[in-house]
């Protein structure tokens, strides 16, 4: 079980895992896209900028440690690491899925592959995907300090220990299996 | 307890000694259970790293931290650290990663 039941999500605190919706996914935006207004000169920092495409939203993963997350710890937060969680009935590829699917416990026995760049969620009644999403590692995203009560109000699942431990080692491996290559 | 494992596709690994319990590091109370691997440079030990974050998701070790030359693992069991389970871990790293075969037609990328 990837989500614990809703009477043991944490209300007060933000861990590693959770999910939070309707979340501006700031990763989206296209760099070529952002318009500076006129008469800006060179070294001057812009007052105000635009986006000419529409910003996307929807539900985020929390990529942050617990123990940063954790206001009782008293660890210095610097910022909140989120994914998006895509629709997985958008894949262009749907008989891959059920392997997706398999590879969230990676050292499975006999696993000889996975997908590292996605960890897929089950259907919820919480999450509008009928088939259940996958949180993209490879478009994670941070958000500053401030936004942590907004994240927190919008908190809608938490993750099991097992369920935890499962995403961590993806996003882990994900960034590390470079150095395994070599 | 210490013992000491030989390895000789990856080196020398030093001294596997538990650790005291009832402290903590990283916010993670050691139990009896925890054991310190201690190994020379940097290279090793990042190996050491990368199959013991794959024992992880098998349960068989409780969690895993490391920090400049050493590695710190938990481990449910302790007779995972033998020659034996370091070889299989190993093994264990060579996974493929076929995210590349799937794609998602929502325009987010």
């Amino acid at each position: 079980m990837v989500f614990v039941d809703d009477g043991e999500v944490e209300k007060t605190t933000l861990r590693q895992g959770d999910v939070a919706t309707d979340i501006h996914w700031v990763g989206t935006v296209c760099f070529k896209q952002i318009t500076i207004p006129s008469g800006v000169v060179d070294d001057e920092k812009p007052k105000r900028w635009s986006v000419s495409n529409e910003l996307e939203r929807g539900p985020v993963a929390i990529i942050s440690h617990c123990c940063e997350l954790d206001r009782t710890n008293g660890v210095k937060l610097t910022s909140i690491i989120l994914a998006p969680i895509r629709d997985v009935a958008k894949a262009t590829s749907p008989n891959k899925i059920q392997e997706l699917i398999d590879s969230n416990i990676i050292s499975r026995s006999g696993m000889t592959y996975s997908y590292l760049k996605y960890f897929y969620v089950p259907p919820t009644p919480k999450l509008p995907f009928d088939r259940g999403g996958v949180i993209d590692i490879s478009k994670i995203f941070s958000v500053r300090k401030t936004s942590y009560d907004v994240v927190l109000d919008r908190k809608i699942l938490q993750m099991t220990e097992l369920g935890r431990d499962a995403f961590a080692l993806k996003v882990g491996l994900y960034f590390y299996r470079q150095l395994l290559a070599a | 307890m210490s013992a000491q494992i030989q390895n000789s596709d990856f080196g020398t690994v030093d001294n596997v000694v538990p650790l005291r319990a009832g402290r903590r590091t990283y916010g993670t109370e050691i139990l009896p259970t925890d054991y310190l691997i201690a190994a020379h440079g940097a290279e090793l030990v990042a190996q050491l790293e990368a199959v013991i974050f794959r024992a992880v998701a098998q349960q068989q070790i409780r969690s895993v931290v490391s920090a400049f030359d050493a590695v710190y693992i938990s481990s449910l069991e302790p007779d995972l650290i033998s020659n034996h389970s370091i070889d299989k871990l190993f093994a264990l790293a060579k996974i493929e990663d076929r995210s590349h075969e799937i794609e998602f037609d929502d325009g987010l990328d």
